[in-house]
């Protein structure tokens, strides 16, 4: 009975069965291949997370013996190498050079095994000279005034100094790190790394400070990176194997895991992957939910009838109810088949993998859990709505019905909480991931998903609501509205809608639905890259940056010469200087605030206090006027107006002097410039004070390929200078969400947004026009000439398709503003504006209104065969 | 006096080839202002075939037919009326809307327009159900209003398909009283396609139609 049954529909019935399976093979393809993207999106942040580590740990050797410990080390199979170094502090190193003596203040000497820069070589770049001898960091020989081959005294308590010959000018990428206080707290840490930095070889080291107290033994480990794909789980297993040492050596050794450090922000990135899949994932899903039962509804007289056939012959509820649930199933389970292949396919093409988790065990609870959701959507849209017909009951009419909550306002409730609870988020600092340090667990704050979640359906209630109010009590409106199109039928027309009110609030809900969601994922998605571009672009200064090396800036005339290469739309000069701000020396930057916008982007977010253009305007007009940041701000109780003496080293004499600037505004982050304390000031100003206008950086600005400009840079400038691209960068920017590759799931979700806005657009109302059929039969029947046929018939796709596009402008434009706003986390450094992809919207509202307009077409073209045709089909 | 409608060797085949079904075969006939004429026949004998045909809804693939007194009435509800099997009323439309639907379809003013239909309803006794939409009338209620709604249009020909086909046999009899005496009222010919015997005793007249071909077998008035 029921093979049979399901053969007839599938024979007869099968575009309403295909419909509804397209349906939920949308939920189910969504949610698959947003699996998918969780799974190589998190494997991603484990690689490129432990990738940019430079050591992995530092175990810093408490007491007792070294060699232990090194032993326990060696013997962790985790541990692929591992290097003893020494640290020790200095009161401070001197250095006679041209006549004049630096000094500097206090500092670290590092005993360094050659061993170590191959081992680690992310830890250290040589800007000069080589790796074979004693090495000093560039902010150190720039305070010191020294080169390659030049002399710098270590000064040492209770003994004399030290003297070792400079063989090359080193950068520490990752001093924050190297300098840590192993197993002290984070708020313990020191705020900023040392400025005097030298590194020794091991038997200089032991020279110096052999038998000497207060050297410090540390480990340094590179561990395999080897880690499970699941950030979580790979810092979980990071932090135990740190724990197990520190156990096994018995206490002696505390181990600064830097691996798990960073694994541990992974997880919290992971955990933002996972909100971003509930957060712009799930209301796709619910929208095919949607399309799903208003494609099943739309059948509903159908099967009401038909059950009705089935009783009269003798069926029972218990009959029925296996009928309507072997129907469910053959739609649940041919959209889940065809949607888990097409995410199958979508995993391939775009994450490259076809799997839908990051393991086998997860891409069998991704695809199980997908199968059961589409199962869920079709037993609530298409089993559900038959409980009626089959306990015998009067389907309730859909067109005339009008849903209670209209009267309670639920639709103003829901939006109202939605905004409360979007405020007390934004009293968190919309933190919605907390990833405490040294503890397993993370924690997400789900109850923030209410926000959004109440405001999605808020919306869509008071889409309801407005469409129920000007198909409804507005009818009088609506038909004078109507005039263009149905001319002297248009208050017939809009009499007509107005008894089919719900029906028409269902498709405006759905296509404003698709809308909104094709917009807001689209905005959000286009924000996220333009933020992941302003990050790689902030990391990099610019398009292409050129360092000239320590010790040998360039001229303006180089700027000038770059300005001319192929490929270049400007370029800009940045000054550096270092300047003790009291006894604490931060970076200057010499900037002509006129024209910097036009070699790099300034976000108004790296600014406080106005925008970034309000802000070099204030520089501009103000030539002693100095940008500094917040901490400072806070530490000197800074207020505008307010001069600074700062101490800037003269280039020539290598003496520091005394110059004034007048505090104008507050900066927290510039292209190049570090993420802790620095000072923008006017290049014209620090030039004539420090009697020296040689540039540091050059920004450019291309208007082709970054790499090709490089390379032009390159040729003209020789192997000196050291030239960064914007590519180069956006590998570099490891630690924030934004590195992540989006594209895949950028290309996948918009796509599915066309599909959604085009089948809640067209395939709805060409089901709902198609009920309309037995009205268009009896107005041919009744004499009704095509174009008056069109006249009525028209309305309904026009109204539709009218308040469907207004509102999902609006739904669509709000929705954005929530997510960027509650999603504030995943963004470094946060937008200050929306990014709209205004090509794409535009393929999108014009798709969705092709698809209805062409339904509408098609239904009408059909109904408009011969009347008599037309009236048998409608009344079987 | 002369002939509503008239036609000869009138023919209708749906699909061609070996597929080819002949609905009506070379049938002949007449209609008059005061002829009241049972079509009889079995279920897919024709009779709906030749009613469409009849009233120029459809056109034939053999023979001639013409309308002398009407001109061409292709779907003008002014010069035909029509009521179907089942109660052809838009459901999104009360039933004095539905009555008044050809009205304004025709460029009547509103106003005028529904005061036609009220009277109509009125003329059938249905004014109690006037602002009900179709779900809410019993089927015989439905079916007097596209009664009426034929009477608001006062057309010289009245065709009636399988009127009585789906209604019990007390509101079979309404419908049929309301068809003729609208029928008398606007003075126009009366044609009821039915297999229902009630039709057949009712009207004076009876034309048998089997496998499309048409007889007068019945008295004539």
């Amino acid at each position: 009975m029921i093979g049979l049954w399901l053969a007839g529909l599938i024979r007869h019935r099968w575009r309403r069965l295909a419909a509804a399976a397209l349906g939920i093979a949308l939920a189910v393809g969504l949610m698959a291949s947003l699996g998918s993207f969780l799974a190589a999106t998190t494997a991603t942040m484990t690689r490129r997370a432990s990738a940019g580590v430079a050591i992995d740990w530092q175990v810093q050797v408490d007491h007792g013996p070294a060699a232990p410990v090194l032993q326990a080390i060696t013997a962790d199979p985790g541990t692929r190498a591992a290097v003893p170094v020494t640290f020790a502090a200095t009161p401070g190193f001197a250095a006679t050079t041209q006549g004049t003596t630096q000094t500097t203040g206090a500092g670290q000497v590092l005993g360094l095994p050659a061993a170590w820069a191959r081992t680690f070589p992310l830890a250290i770049r040589v800007l000069t000279g080589r790796l074979d001898g004693a090495l000093v960091a560039q902010q150190t020989a720039a305070n010191l005034q020294v080169q390659v081959g030049d002399t710098v005294r270590v000064r040492r308590a209770g003994a004399p100094p030290y003297a070792v010959r400079i063989a090359g000018v080193v950068d520490l990428q990752q001093a924050d790190s190297l300098f840590q206080k192993v197993g002290a707290p984070p708020q313990s840490q020191l705020s900023a790394p040392p400025d005097n930095v030298l590194l020794l070889p091991p038997a200089a080291f032991a020279h110096a400070y052999g038998g000497r107290s207060g050297v410090v033994t540390q480990i340094h480990v590179r561990r395999s990176h080897s880690l499970p794909a699941d950030p979580a789980a790979a810092y979980v297993s990071e932090t135990g194997a740190a724990r197990h040492l520190e156990l096994v050596s018995g206490g002696a050794a505390v181990v600064g895991d830097n691996l798990g450090s960073v694994l541990g922000s992974a997880r919290e990135d992971a955990a933002y992957a996972r909100i971003l899949f509930l957060f712009l994932g799930l209301p796709g899903a619910v929208l095919a939910a949607l399309i799903t039962a208003a494609v099943a509804r739309s059948g509903a007289a159908r099967r009401q009838r038909e059950q009705a056939l089935l009783r009269s012959r003798g069926a029972t509820s218990g009959t029925l109810w296996a009928l309507v649930l072997a129907e469910t199933v053959l739609v649940a389970l041919g959209g889940a088949v065809v949607g888990l292949g097409a995410a199958a396919v979508v995993g391939a093409w775009m994450f490259g993998s076809v799997g839908f988790g990051a393991g086998m065990t997860a891409s069998v609870v991704w695809a199980g859990g997908a199968v059961v959701a589409g199962l869920l959507v079709a037993l609530v849209s298409v089993a559900a709505p038959a409980r009626h017909e089959i306990a015998g009951r009067a389907v309730a009419r859909a067109g005339w019905a009008r849903p209670r909550w209209l009267a309670y306002g639920l639709d103003l409730v829901l939006l109202a909480v939605a905004a409360a609870l979007v405020i007390a988020a934004g009293r968190n600092q919309y933190q919605l991931v907390l990833a405490p340090e040294g503890v397993p667990s993370i924690s997400v704050s789900y109850w923030a998903f209410l926000a959004p979640g109440l405001a999605w359906v808020g919306a869509t209630l008071a889409t309801w609501r407005l469409a129920d109010l000007v198909v409804g009590p507005g009818r009088r409106l609506l038909g004078r509205l109507l005039r263009p199109v149905s001319a002297g039928l248009a208050p017939t027309a809009a009499l007509m809608l107005s008894r089919q009110r719900s029906l028409i609030a269902r498709s405006v809900v759905l296509l404003a639905l698709a809308l909104a969601f094709a917009i807001s994922t689209a905005t959000f998605d286009a924000t996220y890259r333009q933020q992941a571009e302003v990050d790689a672009e902030l990391t990099n200064g610019a398009d292409v940056t050129v360092t000239e090396p320590p010790g040998s800036p360039a001229s303006q005339g180089v700027v000038q010469q770059l300005r001319g290469l192929p490929g270049v739309a400007d370029a800009e000069p940045l000054l550096h200087r270092y300047a003790y701000v009291g006894s604490d020396l931060q970076d200057l930057y010499g900037i002509d605030p006129h024209s910097i916008s036009r070699a790099t982007s300034l976000q108004d977010a790296y600014f406080q206090g106005g925008t970034a253009d309000q802000l070099l305007r204030r520089l501009a007009t103000t030539p002693d006027g100095a940008l500094v940041s917040a901490e400072t701000v806070n530490d000197y109780q800074l207020s505008p107006g307010d001069t600074l003496r700062l101490r800037l080293q003269d280039q020539r004499s290598g003496r520091y002097l005394r110059v004034t600037f007048t505090y104008v505004g507050i900066v927290n982050e510039f292209p190049t410039a570090p993420k802790d304390s620095f000072i923008v000031a006017n290049s014209a100003y620090v030039a004539q004070q420090t009697k020296d206008p040689s540039v540091a950086t050059v920004l450019v600005r291309t208007d082709t390929s970054p790499r090709q400009v490089a390379g032009h840079v390159r040729a003209v400038l020789g192997p000196g200078p050291t030239v960064g691209t914007l590519d180069q960068a956006r590998g570099l920017v490891s630690s924030s969400l934004t590195s992540i590759d989006m594209s895949g799931l950028t290309r996948l979700e918009l796509a599915y947004a066309v599909l959604v806005a085009g089948a809640a657009g067209g395939l709805v109302l060409a089901l709902s026009l198609n009920e309309r059929r037995r009205t268009v039969a009896v107005l041919t029947a009744l004499g009704a000439r095509r174009n008056q046929l069109a006249r009525i018939a028209w309305a309904e796709p026009v109204v539709v398709i009218v308040m469907g596009v207004l509102a999902g402008l609006l739904t669509g434009w709000g929705m954005s503003r929530l997510l960027v706003t509650m999603l504030t986390g995943v963004f470094d450094p946060p937008p200050s504006s929306l990014a709209y992809p205004w090509t794409y919207l535009a393929t999108v509202v014009v798709g969705a209104v092709l698809a209805t307009a062409v339904a509408a077409h098609q239904v009408l073209r059909q109904a408009g065969r011969s009347a008599r045709e037309a009236l048998r089909e409608s009344l079987t | 006096m002369t002939a509503l409608v008239e036609f000869a060797g009138l023919g209708r085949t749906f699909g061609s080839g070996p597929q080819a079904v002949v609905a009506i075969h070379d049938a002949m006939g007449a209609i008059e202002q005061d002829d009241r004429i049972a079509l009889v026949g079995r279920s897919g004998s024709g009779k709906s075939t030749l009613l469409w045909l009849v009233a120029g809804l459809d056109t034939p693939t053999h023979g001639t037919i013409s309308w002398p007194a009407l001109g061409r009435p292709k779907g003008d509800p002014f010069l035909v009326g029509t009521v179907f099997q089942v109660p052809s009323l838009v459901p999104t439309l009360t039933a004095v809307e539905n009555v008044a639907l050809p009205l304004l379809l025709h460029g009547v003013a509103e106003r005028d327009a529904f005061a036609t239909a009220d009277a109509a309803l009125e003329r059938i006794d249905l004014a109690a159900v006037a602002r009900q939409l179709p779900d809410e009338l019993s089927g015989g209620q439905a079916q007097r209003v596209a009664v009426a709604r034929v009477l608001a249009t006062r057309p010289r020909l009245l065709l009636a398909d399988e009127p009585t086909g789906r209604i019990d046999r007390h509101a079979a009899r309404e419908v049929l009283d309301a068809l003729r005496a609208t029928a008398d009222e606007v003075g126009a010919g009366l044609v009821v396609a039915s297999h229902d015997p009630l039709v057949y005793d009712t009207l004076p007249q009876r034309w048998t139609i089997s496998d499309g071909r048409v007889a007068v077998t019945g008295a004539l008035r």
